[in-house]
């Protein structure tokens, strides 16, 4: 209690301060007054009396002193003095303040910016109730461990599981929504009717599903997604209860999802997932799951139960289930796990580019702290204690820290937010990032690592003066001692180790960029116009549906500016739109490297080929006459043509494909052409064996129109666009866009993290070599008088440059030998991010070596030419 | 409070001090000079408080509750710092006085132990 009433005295004395000092110098005079009245009257005269109270009382001053200890908070005035003094020390060198601000905050600031990216994907919790309890639940196969599940396997699993306190099941539904003008496709998934409770979200509008409603007949309801909502019905609160067209069908809405959640990805509405049991397949896999784990039930153990549950059903219904299983993972890691790793590397990266800033300015402190040792001698000479010179040096130090930190706060939250305006697609969740809590703790924390980093060391060094030597009048100028010039290379030394690291890593990654957008895709992607054509099933039956696509297709090829044009199911790059089949050739045993294998089906138009650009090897291309009733074609590509048919021609060899192609359709076929392989699946990926079937054989009512321009693609989308609506309004036209921004795109991703480190090696770079020519700088206007004595005795130009180069030099080699090592060591985490370049490329290390040697060079340069330019008679006479 | 170990002679006297002070404040308002005089009036001038010990004395006293100050006029028309005596303080001057002079009884014993 008394403790408490002190600290509030004290606390209360810092605004009444000069209120303290009046009335104690007026209590004292007071006393004085008296005493020397006290003596008067005993006799001594006037004078003499106040001498003699004076003396006796002793140094006021003192006694001042003595009460003012109890004045205050002690600490924290202190702290203010310094403060003060501190930005009186920085106001009074602007160009070290302004060099050290910009330095510090451009470090702060990148990883500020990056640490909110890694905070909104990889660290802030999934915004669903508990997410650490969901698990994606994925059907496994033998060759693919994230295959989907069939509804009949579902079921049974659902019925049969024990360690989850729910299960949903999803499917994919997309849909024509009809409209006013233009009919639309969207992206929709039918879900069970827990979907929303399993997650634990609650409607902005409305309701989501009850129990019943995902039965077999029920009725159709909608959840729209937010963006929907916004979009098709403006927002209001009236769009409940509103009856939509969705496919031909009439659905009632009846909730609007909240406006932040987008599970999955784009989803533009969720309607209940209505499962027949009695007709459904057991082998149409066409779900995918999610759970929630039930109360103290572990991932293992989730697992060891649906391994189970997969051996009983396969042990059950062997044909289609056997070597099917389950797989559970983490909700969280199946949506963020692949992007991890490159997060981190980036993180890793410009956390080295804040350490050579620290670098820098720890230097430039140095330096500063050199000069000011005279302050510092006399300050210790009068009496402060080391620790209170310390403390005041590194309040200089903190000052800067907390103005650097202020402004790369704003430079940050600036940054992370171009980062995710311009980010990739396929970074999940990046438009999440935002300015929170765990940001502006980090931000704080990286402030006072700086100072800890680059104010410690100055700090503690210039507080310990050689007084006696520093204070003797042959010393004056800013010689350092041996130690402080021992510091300041090794910080160089360790600056240009991370710069070369950081360049090998970069240089790595762009090596690796430059290879993969090299690919050869295997057709040719300039000026050619794509967009989804999906025909509304209740419109087009199967025959239909072909006759409607080569008559859009005539139409087309008359359209101005168009070369060519074709439609097929699945195009290259974003081709994971295919049937899969296993292939066998018809009376021959299939190959031993080519047993079991999956191959794409793309049923195509006969003008595909032209009009891609996909080189024709051998046999024909499909034409007019591959109608319903001809022989049934098939053209193939080259891997399938090696791996099925090694060593012999193919052209009319007979092949029997393993898929259901639809009503009169034969299964067997002759193999009428081979064409070149195509990428289908990215560049990254190896080509994928594909069997092209005639569309007019194979009918298919969702295909990607392909369209050949003479010139900019984009101009002619509008026509195509209507030359397609032209023959029904009903027909909705999927994202117009060009090959080239789909290509551009599906690189997009190596292409962010490669131009983000490209950006940081060069910043570490030119920190790098900044902080080079300063310590040259520094160290040759200090060896003046050397230089000139040297001179004076006869020394050529080009050997004091070489003098000072060779200064340079030293701490470069050193510095790339660690760093090319340093290198080495971490290359295998960026592994998983190469394309094509091995982590220990030979070439990019040398490049980076040469490039780092030619930097410093040239940062060495403008020093070395400054010794040699001393006024001989100047630099002799300073002593 | 019972002294069980030796303290220094710097905690000693600042106590006793403290305890004179108390005293001299219970006795009636009371500014700083007066109390330099009061104590060494009565004590026959073996007790000179210094001044440099007085004053932050009275301030941390007044810290502690045990005296409550305000300005007044002195005898002799000059404004001065008065102090006097609270509640608390009379209590504090109660506990203090009592283990004193068992202290001081304490010390009489062994010196007069043969």
């Amino acid at each position: 209690m008394q403790r408490l009433r002190q600290l509030l005295f004290r606390i209360r004395d810092l605004v009444r301060r000069d209120k303290l000092e009046r009335e104690l110098a007026e209590e004292l005079s007071f006393h004085l007054e008296m005493a020397a009245a006290d003596r008067a009257a005993r006799g001594l005269s006037p004078e003499e009396a106040r001498r003699a109270a004076v003396l006796e009382f002793g140094g006021v001053e003192k006694i001042k002193e003595d009460c003012r200890d109890q004045f205050g908070l002690r600490w924290l005035e202190t702290v203010g003095l310094d403060l003060r003094h501190a930005a009186r020390g920085l106001r009074r060198s602007p160009g070290f303040t302004l060099a050290a601000l910009l330095t510090l905050s451009l470090g702060i600031g990148a990883n500020t910016a990056i640490f909110s990216v890694v905070n909104a994907v990889l660290l802030r919790p999934l915004p669903f109730s508990d997410p650490g309890r969901l698990m994606r639940v994925f059907g496994t196969t033998p060759q693919n461990p994230h295959a989907w599940t069939s509804p009949l396997n579902f079921t049974d699993l659902a019925a049969q599981q024990r360690s989850f306190a729910g299960i949903a099941a999803l499917s994919e539904a997309r849909a024509t929504l009809a409209g006013v003008d233009e009919a639309e496709q969207v992206e929709g998934w039918s879900v069970s009717a827990n979907f929303f409770t399993l997650l634990g979200i609650r409607p902005a509008l409305g309701r989501s599903f009850t129990s019943g409603e995902d039965r077999p007949g029920g009725e159709c309801v909608l959840v729209l997604s937010h963006a929907l909502w916004q979009r098709r019905f403006g927002g209001q609160a009236g769009a409940i209860g509103r009856t939509v067209a969705l496919n031909d069908a009439r659905c009632t809405v009846v909730g609007v999802a909240p406006a932040a959640f987008d599970f999955p990805i784009g989803t533009a509405f969720w309607k209940p997932l209505q499962l027949d049991p009695g007709a459904e397949s057991r082998g149409s896999n066409r779900l995918t799951l999610i759970a929630r784990l039930g109360p103290g039930v572990t991932g293992a153990s989730a697992q060891a139960d649906l391994d189970r549950i997969a051996r009983d059903l396969a042990r059950a219904y062997p044909d289609p289930n056997a070597g099917r299983g389950f797989a559970a993972v983490p909700l969280r890691e199946q949506l963020v796990g692949d992007v991890r790793p490159a997060l981190l590397v980036l993180a890793g990266a410009v956390g080295l580019v804040l350490l050579i800033a620290c670098g820098n300015v720890a230097n430039l402190l140095l330096a500063r702290s050199a000069a000011r040792r005279g302050e510092v001698a006399i300050r210790a000479a009068v009496g402060a204690a080391r620790a209170r010179i310390v403390r005041q040096l590194l309040t200089e130090s903190l000052l800067l820290a907390l103005l650097a930190g202020a402004a790369g706060l704003l430079l940050g939250v600036w940054g992370a937010h171009l980062l995710a305006v311009w980010g990739p697609q396929g970074i999940p969740r990046l438009h999440e990032v935002s300015l929170d809590g765990r940001v502006l703790s980090f931000t704080l924390l990286a402030t006072l690592a700086t100072v800890a980093l680059f104010g410690l060391a100055p700090a503690v060094q210039g507080a310990r003066p050689e007084l006696s030597h520093v204070l003797k009048e042959a010393n004056r100028g800013t010689r350092g001692a041996r130690s402080h010039v021992q510091l300041r290379g090794l910080v160089i030394v360790a600056e240009l180790a991370l710069t070369v690291t950081l360049m090998v890593g970069s240089g790595l990654l762009m090596k690796s960029f430059l290879l993969l957008v090299q690919v050869r895709p295997g057709f040719e992607p300039a000026r050619l116009l794509t967009m989804d054509v999906s025909l509304p099933p209740w419109r087009y039956d199967r025959a239909r549906s072909a006759e409607l696509y080569a008559s859009v297709l005539e139409r087309v090829r008359h359209l101005p500016g168009v070369l060519s044009a074709a439609a097929g199911m699945s195009q290259p790059v974003l081709g994971a739109n295919h049937w899969g089949a296993t292939l066998a050739p018809e009376g021959a045993p299939t190959p031993a490297a080519a047993a079991d294998l999956n191959v794409a089906i793309n049923p195509v138009t006969p003008d595909y080929f032209r009009t891609l650009g996909i080189p024709l090897l051998a046999g024909r291309p499909f034409t007019d006459g591959d109608v319903p009733g001809a022989p049934g074609v098939a053209v193939v590509s080259r891997k399938v043509a090696r791996l099925f048919f090694p060593g012999t021609d193919p052209i009319g060899k007979k092949i029997r494909l393993d898929i259901d192609l639809g009503p009169d359709v034969p299964q067997t076929r002759v193999i009428a052409g081979v064409v070149g392989d195509v990428r289908q699946e990215g560049l990254a990926l190896e080509e994928a064996p594909v069997v092209y079937l005639p569309h007019r054989q194979v009918p298919y009512p969702k295909m990607s129109l392909l369209v050949r321009t003479a010139g900019d693609p984009l101009a002619l989308g509008g026509a195509v666009r209507a030359a397609v609506r032209d023959f029904d309004h009903g027909i909705p036209v999927g994202t117009v866009t060009t090959m080239e921004e789909i290509l551009s795109g599906s690189v997009g991703r190596p292409r962010f993290y490669t131009a983000l480190t490209a950006l940081f090696a060069a910043l570490a770079l030119f920190l790098a070599a900044v902080g080079v020519y300063g310590v040259l700088a520094w160290s040759v206007s200090q060896r003046l008088h050397e230089i000139g004595v040297r001179m004076a005795l006869g020394a050529r130009r080009w050997s004091v440059e070489a003098l000072i180069l060779r200064q340079a030099l030293a701490p470069a080699l050193l510095g790339l030998a660690l760093g090319l090592g340093a290198a080495f060591a971490l290359s295998r985490t960026l592994a998983t991010l190469l394309y094509g370049v091995g982590p220990a490329d030979p070439v990019v290390y040398a490049l980076v070596s040469c490039l780092l040697l030619a930097v410093v060079l040239l940062a060495s340069h403008l020093p070395a030419r400054q010794a040699t330019q001393v006024d001989l008679t100047r630099s002799l006479r300073c002593e | 409070m019972a002294t069980d170990k030796p303290e220094d002679k710097e905690d000693l006297l600042q106590g006793t001090l403290d305890m004179l002070i108390l005293k001299t404040v219970a006795l009636g308002p009371v500014h700083g000079w007066g109390i330099s005089q009061r104590i060494r009036q009565v004590s026959g001038d073996v007790l000179q408080v210094q001044q440099g010990s007085l004053y932050p004395a009275l301030i941390r006293l007044e810290r502690q509750g045990w005296i409550s100050a305000s300005w007044g006029v002195s005898e002799n028309n000059r404004r001065a710092k008065f102090y006097e005596l609270t509640p608390a303080g009379r209590r504090r001057l109660e506990a203090e006085t009592a283990s004193w002079e068992r202290l001081a009884a304490a010390v009489y014993r062994v010196l007069q132990a043969s």
